[in-house]
């Protein structure tokens, strides 16, 4: 047996990883990940399958002991973490390389910085029950493992395997900070539905993420949009990114775990290149949208594809 | 037919059967939507990440990396009319009880004040209703069901409930639906079904599929509360 202690379970922390495919017409989102470049990275610092489940964590995360066992960790992201080993030795945790803990050493996951989401992952993975083929948590729709529920305080979680001492793995190359505050977006299939003024607001005046973001969503606050027709539209599917403007004028960013018909007219759609940006974004943050084409939208997602790709690459054994 | 395909962002291909909510025009996007699945467990398509038919549309979403808008789109409008008509066997009418007693159905005397309808007539008449599920979506379950008969055509509420019970079926404007869990809804509430129409530990974890009929009788508490 490998358990894992959960000390302290943070804020929104769940396990994910790429979500379920091909369910949306019962209903079923994809969900998973909100940062695939970070989630994606975590396993590949651990030598795991890609789509091993890992744990998410937003803003503060999880504080676990290791109670039986050995185990090796990565955590990517922006984030503050300390290990506390079973001495009492504390060792300032640094993100993208992995860490091996012995039995009744700590692992303390203090806040992200500049950002909401990071990874924890475990070489090997977590022993978690698939549902459709995904171990990834929905708890609105109470979907997935752990009765589809966040981590709570004092769960355990147990690892497939024992890990024993080996090689500690480092990214000699790690993800830019991006700071850009201007989130490229393509046309939304419901442009007509905004008079020319309320499309001048939408891409010209900023407008600040509000505290009521979760992974579901992400509202905005800013100038008031103008609707040209009844914001109603008949429902349809939504995907990843879209941005809806109900009758407050005041947009929302459907995120991973959106609703899988909507029914409020769409005037933009995040470009693929800056969802994970995005969705790391704080409260309080000004936001400028500005239009590409799509196929400036599918140049910048291949560049991203490619730096990933290329810092996967500088794997090293430390 | 599809009257126009557009791309709905980098990774989004949007299927548009024109305006108009009818089974009709519903079945043909229940059926590209069966073609395109048949297509991706055949191995013919590769990338596509989700295919979400609605009233009047099918939404695709796929992988940039594996597949793009063009390839999509042309795979799309190879499929020809006659194939649209061919793919609709296998729909299925559910006959799923209702307690509507007053415990659960609590908003029958809204819908009688606005409709001037009496309790007996509009439970007799959303009973005989053959429902069609345009679409399923929201939460997981959920179905979108019509037509409502024109004479029980009521708004939904101004200010949308807390909390409704799971099972609890609602109607508002020409829909019909049920909720599978609890839920916050402005919907009217005619009554409640024991019926679980979606559990995640279920071998069909779905009851319902988009495209079946569902017709509606009636039992008492007793009745319901064995059956829940």
């Amino acid at each position: 047996m490998n358990t894992i202690l959960v000390e302290r379970a943070g804020i929104s922390s769940s396990y994910q990883d790429m979500g379920r495919l091909n369910l949306q017409y019962i209903g079923i989102v994809q969900g998973g990940c909100i940062d695939e470049d970070n989630f994606l990275l975590c396993n590949a610092i651990l030598q795991n399958n890609c789509n091993e489940g890992l744990i998410e964590f937003a803003y503060q995360g999880p504080k676990i002991k290791v109670v039986d066992g050995n185990c090796k960790i990565a955590i990517t992201g922006d984030v503050i973490f300390n290990i506390i080993k079973s001495s009492g030795t504390v060792i300032k945790g640094e993100c993208y390389r992995s860490y091996y803990l012995n039995q009744n050493d700590t692992l303390d996951v203090l806040t992200t910085s500049n950002s909401v989401y990071g990874y924890l992952g475990f070489e090997g993975g977590i022993d978690l029950q698939k549902y459709f083929g995904s171990v990834a948590v929905n708890s609105r729709s109470n979907l997935g493992p752990n009765n589809g529920k966040k981590l709570s305080n004092n769960d355990k979680i147990q690892l497939k395997k024992n890990i024993y001492a080996s090689n500690e793995y480092i990214l000699r190359r790690i993800p830019e900070k991006n700071r850009n505050t201007t989130i490229r977006v393509l046309e939304g299939p419901q442009e007509e539905y905004f008079s020319n003024n309320g499309l001048m607001t939408f891409y010209e005046k900023s407008f600040l993420v509000s505290n009521l973001t979760d992974r579901m969503g992400m509202r905005l606050e800013g100038s008031k949009i103008d609707l040209v027709k009844s914001p109603n539209i008949k429902s349809e599917g939504i995907i990843k990114g879209s941005i809806q403007v109900p009758a407050s004028g005041q947009p929302i960013i459907l995120l991973s775990d959106h609703q899988t018909i909507g029914g409020y007219p769409k005037i933009a759609i995040i470009a693929s290149a800056d969802y994970d940006h995005l969705a790391q974004t704080l409260p309080g943050t000004s936001l400028k949208f500005k239009k590409i084409n799509l196929r400036e939208a599918n140049i910048s997602y291949q560049l991203k594809i490619k730096t990933r790709k290329n810092i996967i690459a500088s794997l090293q054994k430390i | 037919m599809i009257k126009q395909i557009l791309n709905f962002g980098d990774q989004g291909l949007i299927c548009d059967f024109g305006d108009e909510v009818k089974k009709e025009i519903n079945l043909k996007v229940i059926s590209l939507f069966k073609i395109i699945n048949f297509k991706i467990k055949n191995n013919e398509i590769q990338g596509i990440k989700n295919c979400t038919p609605s009233y009047n549309k099918l939404i695709i979403n796929f992988n940039l990396e594996v597949i793009s808008f063009q390839q999509l789109s042309k795979i799309v409008t190879s499929v020809q009319e006659q194939d649209l008509n061919k793919i609709l066997e296998n729909q299925k009418t559910w006959k799923i009880p209702v307690c509507y007693d007053e415990e659960y159905g609590i908003d029958q005397k809204r819908i009688s004040e606005y409709t001037g309808l009496s309790i007996s007539e509009i439970l007799d008449i959303h009973q005989k209703t053959n429902f069609y599920i345009y679409m399923i979506g929201f939460m997981p379950g959920f179905p979108y069901m019509g037509d409502l008969d024109d004479k029980l055509y009521t708004p939904r509420l101004e200010t949308p409930r807390v909390e409704i019970l799971d099972g609890s079926v609602i109607i508002a404007e020409k829909f019909c639906a049920i909720y599978p869990y609890k839920s916050p809804g402005g919907w009217n509430i005619v009554g409640r079904t024991p019926i679980k129409l979606f559990d995640q530990h279920s071998k069909n974890p779905c009851l319902l599929f988009p495209g079946d009929n569902v017709e509606f009788y009636k039992i008492n508490l007793e009745e319901f509360k064995k059956l829940v």
